[in-house]
């Protein structure tokens, strides 16, 4: 009997969703291998990734694991291979292969905002005794991002604790702490590091960050223009401080978030554009220059009258509607109809778009409110065209006879 | 005159463009416009070809075929049994030597450029030895481009008002490859591109053989393979069922060997099952491909099929699926890539000429490039420095420690592959490097540097003191030097193919 665990590197307590993300990455990785220079190694791919088909099959279908574990650990080869682990982990122990797939697989679900999950993974991995700060560092933030601030403290906190040099986990956790507002004990961390190393831009990048969350822009302006005279062509502090900007107007969008949805003020927009500019400056990538465009279109979407042409046009309509009751016929009531739908889908589509494309990631609820506003209208304008219609034709029945 | 090559795994085709400014597949001597890459030492003479693909069983030690999945690879040689030995790279020459004569002969005009093409994936090695090959046929090679670029170039997209996102699903006779690019007028950019080496038509017809194979021996209890004459009729019969079962629900194959015979029947759904998993793997690289290229399936325009694997019914309904998109392919898919490559060989060839504006093709690197480090664990493994698919030129770095104290040495391993496991990765260049003496943990720095014409810089900085410690020169032992190619050129050239 084929042991798909071992053969495959599938820790054995994968289940659901964290098995399925993991059988795929195998998959992946073991179709590029088949690409290696060494023939016989591409063939033990090729073999892998039949093994792996059949191994898809069963584990991933319930009461076919159920079976094929029972026989597993009826078969000789699993008892060994268990009994040989069970002294020193309760639980399966992982490779190292596996865990490398595992810390991806937990970085993917992550990335793809997959969150209880990816710490689920996470968690998973560190109770097999692996310390990775990779995990550490997805643990954190995906804690953060589901507003378990405390827990994400505590991870980094821990992280530090077991290493008390890794001064890149040391700035995680200075950040997140500046992010839920801790200001001061980020600038105490963020001392401790450049203490042992006054040349760490990362954490000049981090002490901007934190002036930037207090609000104090004056002297973040300050700390970079130091910086820059200092290490001129620092890359590393240049991308960093670009994405705390980044990570400042996506603030601006997220608080507003809370709100109205949408960038309720002109003022808050301004900040939000003008943050953008200043990451685009630092680090004209590709993908600042895309932030920026859009940023750029929200900001003069929101402010020119596009939204009130769409609402008038939206009561142009609805006129013309109830004027066409008098008319005879029914042309001149479709014709209205579908102006209103067009104009309404023009002149709400790109704002959509770009609405979309800001960080709430969901539609504005007031671009909706005024579709339907629109739609009410022409419910109702097409009801009272129907009533007046009825009456007429009574009316005219009753005078015929 | 210039043309355009597409000197593929099974199949090579070329073309031009005409006075009008259209495409011309020129055909071979046999009258026909796709040529087998086959060669065949027959006796005295060399056959190139059909003739020689058809020959094939007759004399299963002298034939050469897939010569393509050994470019680049300075082990493989093959002797015929006039003993005379060839390397991969004059095996295609020939090929291109057949392809070269045949066409002046065709068009009364000299032949002196040409424009060949490579798949996407393929390292600067091979297309060195590509470019070789041309070089020892007797061809100035003006170019080498991509053949999903080429396909691209075929289908006139860079003539849209339009930008549009493109993908290239291109599955050959041994190789298939995937690409997605942005194309803008004449700014064609490369966004990620993958592929998997030995997969292509080839295989399939490997699954109709098996299952013929076994039938027999489950029959007549005796293995049919042990025929090398049996091998290649089943070969060719199993390619031919395969192409019939692209338009038929069921075809009908037979075999003799050592006096037994079977017939037996193959319907489409049978093969389609045998060949499910194969076409499954090409679907996991157009996933890989379109994250690598950071757009959604709703952002691409247009998808094109390349390579005569794409008429199988089956791949078309999967391209279908997994993109959402019905696939273009009023073009002749054993055609699209050679008619690309001749327009871009126009091109260049107007080059003076202002009227023409010339196309700008932004590329990427198809393999990740990295270093062998070592790990916590003290192992060794590799350490992606440059991913892959990042456009050119580029330069990345990552930081390393020392070993241990008042080390001296640092042997830089220059890797390229996408595992972190050694074995699956190519090492294209290793160098002993002197550094101060430091204490353990120091930082040193290796940059790695991928310039437009795909050459690999590296650059080491010890990070203490800010001194560069050197660059690295990537030395592509496995190609051929100047002296072997001319000589390789003479030698190639009193041989006449057939």
């Amino acid at each position: 009997m084929i042991n798909y665990y071992q053969e495959l590197d599938i820790p054995q307590e994968l289940t659901g969703k964290e098995l399925e993300a993991y059988l795929k990455k195998t998959r992946q990785k073991l179709i590029l291998r088949t690409n290696a220079p060494d023939p016989e190694k591409a063939l033990e791919a090729e073999r892998k990734l039949k093994l792996l088909d059949e191994a898809i099959s069963i584990l991933c279908d319930k009461s076919k694991r159920a079976k094929y574990d029972k026989q597993l650990a009826k078969s000789g080869s699993s008892t060994e291979a268990a009994a040989a682990r069970q002294p020193e982990q309760p639980q399966t122990q992982s490779t190292d292969a596996s865990v490398e797939v595992l810390i991806s697989v937990a970085e993917d679900m992550y990335n793809a905002g997959n969150l209880q999950n990816a710490i689920n993974t996470c968690n998973k991995i560190l109770a097999n005794g692996v310390k990775d700060k990779r995990v550490y560092y997805v643990l954190a933030v995906s804690y953060y991002e589901l507003n378990k601030t405390d827990e994400a403290l505590k991870v980094l906190q821990n992280a530090v604790a077991e290493n008390p040099d890794n001064f890149e986990m040391i700035l995680y956790l200075a950040r997140l702490s500046a992010l839920i507002g801790r200001t001061n004990e980020a600038e105490k961390f963020i001392n401790i590091v450049l203490e042992k190393q006054p040349d760490n831009t990362f954490a000049y990048a981090s002490l901007v960050e934190v002036e930037l969350i207090r609000g104090n822009n004056a002297r973040a302006e300050q700390i970079i223009a130091d910086i820059n005279n200092r290490y001129p062509n620092d890359a590393v502090f240049k991308t960093n401080v670009s994405s705390a900007f980044e990570r400042a107007a996506k603030r601006v969008v997220s608080v507003a978030k809370n709100g109205a949805g949408y960038l309720a003020s002109k003022q808050d927009a301004e900040k939000y554009v003008t943050y953008v500019t200043k990451a685009h400056d630092l680090n004209p990538s590709e993908h600042m220059k895309n932030e920026l465009d859009i940023a750029q279109g929200q900001f003069r979407k929101r402010f020119d009258v596009a939204n009130w042409k769409g609402f008038a046009c939206l009561l142009v309509a609805c006129l013309l509607t109830l004027l066409s009751i008098g008319e005879m016929g029914a042309l001149p009531f479709i014709v209205c109809v579908l102006a209103t739908i067009v104009l309404t889908y023009f002149n709400f589509k790109e704002n959509w778009q770009i609405q979309r494309k800001i960080a709430t990631g969901k539609k504005d609820p007031v671009d909706y409110i005024f579709i339907l506003l629109g739609l009410a209208l022409v419910i109702v304008a097409a009801i009272v065209k129907f009533a007046f219609n009825l009456a007429q034709e009574s009316l005219k029945m009753k005078y015929e006879s | 005159m210039v043309v355009g090559i597409d000197l593929g795994t099974t199949n090579s085709v070329i073309a031009y463009i005409d006075a009008s400014g259209n495409p011309q597949i020129i055909p071979n001597s046999e009258g026909s416009r796709i040529m087998p890459s086959v060669i065949l030492f027959d006796g005295d003479s060399t056959v190139v070809g059909q003739t020689a693909k058809d020959n094939a069983d007759m004399d299963p030690l002298n034939v050469v075929q897939f010569v393509k999945r050994q470019m680049g690879n300075s082990n493989y040689s093959f002797i015929n049994s006039r003993d005379e030995v060839f390397t991969a790279e004059e095996l295609s020459a020939l090929i291109l030597k057949k392809l070269k004569t045949d066409a002046e002969k065709a068009l009364g005009e000299r032949i002196d450029s040409a424009v060949i093409t490579v798949p996407a994936y393929f390292n600067d090695t091979q297309r060195k030895a590509t470019q070789d090959a041309g070089e020892i046929a007797g061809l100035n090679v003006i170019a080498i481009i991509n053949e999903p670029t080429a396909a691209a170039l075929a289908y006139g997209l860079s003539k849209s008002s339009e930008p549009q996102n493109v993908l290239v699903y291109d599955l050959g006779g041994g190789t298939f490859d995937v690409t997605i690019m942005h194309i803008n007028h004449d700014d064609i950019v490369i966004k990620a591109t993958n592929g998997i080496k030995n997969l292509g038509g080839f295989d399939f017809d490997n699954c109709i053989m098996n299952l013929v194979i076994n039938k027999f021996k489950e029959e007549h209890g005796i293995d049919p393979m042990d025929d090398d004459c049996a091998y290649q009729e089943l070969r060719e019969k199993a390619e031919n069922a395969k192409k019939a079962l692209s338009s038929k629900n069921r075809t009908v194959i037979s075999l003799m060997s050592q006096g037994k015979g079977i017939k037996m029947e193959i319907t489409r759904e049978q093969f389609e099952e045998m060949i499910k998993p194969l076409i499954d793997r090409t679907a996991v690289l157009m996933e890989m491909v379109l994250e690598d290229s950071g757009l959604e399936w709703s952002d691409i325009d247009k998808v094109l099929l390349v390579g005569g694997s794409t008429r199988i019914p089956a791949v078309q309904e999967m391209v279908t699926r997994v993109t959402g998109k019905v696939p273009s392919h009023e073009l002749n898919p054993d055609e699209v890539v050679a008619i690309g490559a001749a327009y871009y060989a126009s091109f260049l060839d107007s080059k003076e000429d202002p009227k023409v504006k010339k196309t700008k093709i932004t590329d990427v690197n198809s393999h990740s490039l990295g270093v062998v480090a070592m790990g916590e664990d003290g192992k060794e493994y590799n350490e992606i420095i440059l991913p892959r698919n990042t456009p050119l030129p580029s330069s990345e770095f990552k930081d390393f420690c020392t070993l241990y104290d008042d080390q001296e040495l640092i042997k830089l391993q220059i890797t390229e592959g996408e595992d972190e496991d050694l074995d699956y990765v190519n090492i294209i260049g290793t160098s002993l490097l002197k550094i101060k003496k430091r204490p353990k943990g120091s930082p040193i720095r290796v940059i790695i540097g991928y310039d437009t014409n795909s050459i690999i810089h590296v650059r080491v900085i010890d990070l203490i003191d800010n001194t560069d410690l050197g660059e690295m020169k990537i030395e592509r032992n496995s190609n051929l030097s100047e002296e072997e190619i001319v000589k390789k050129k003479d030698n190639i050239s009193k041989i006449t193919i057939e």
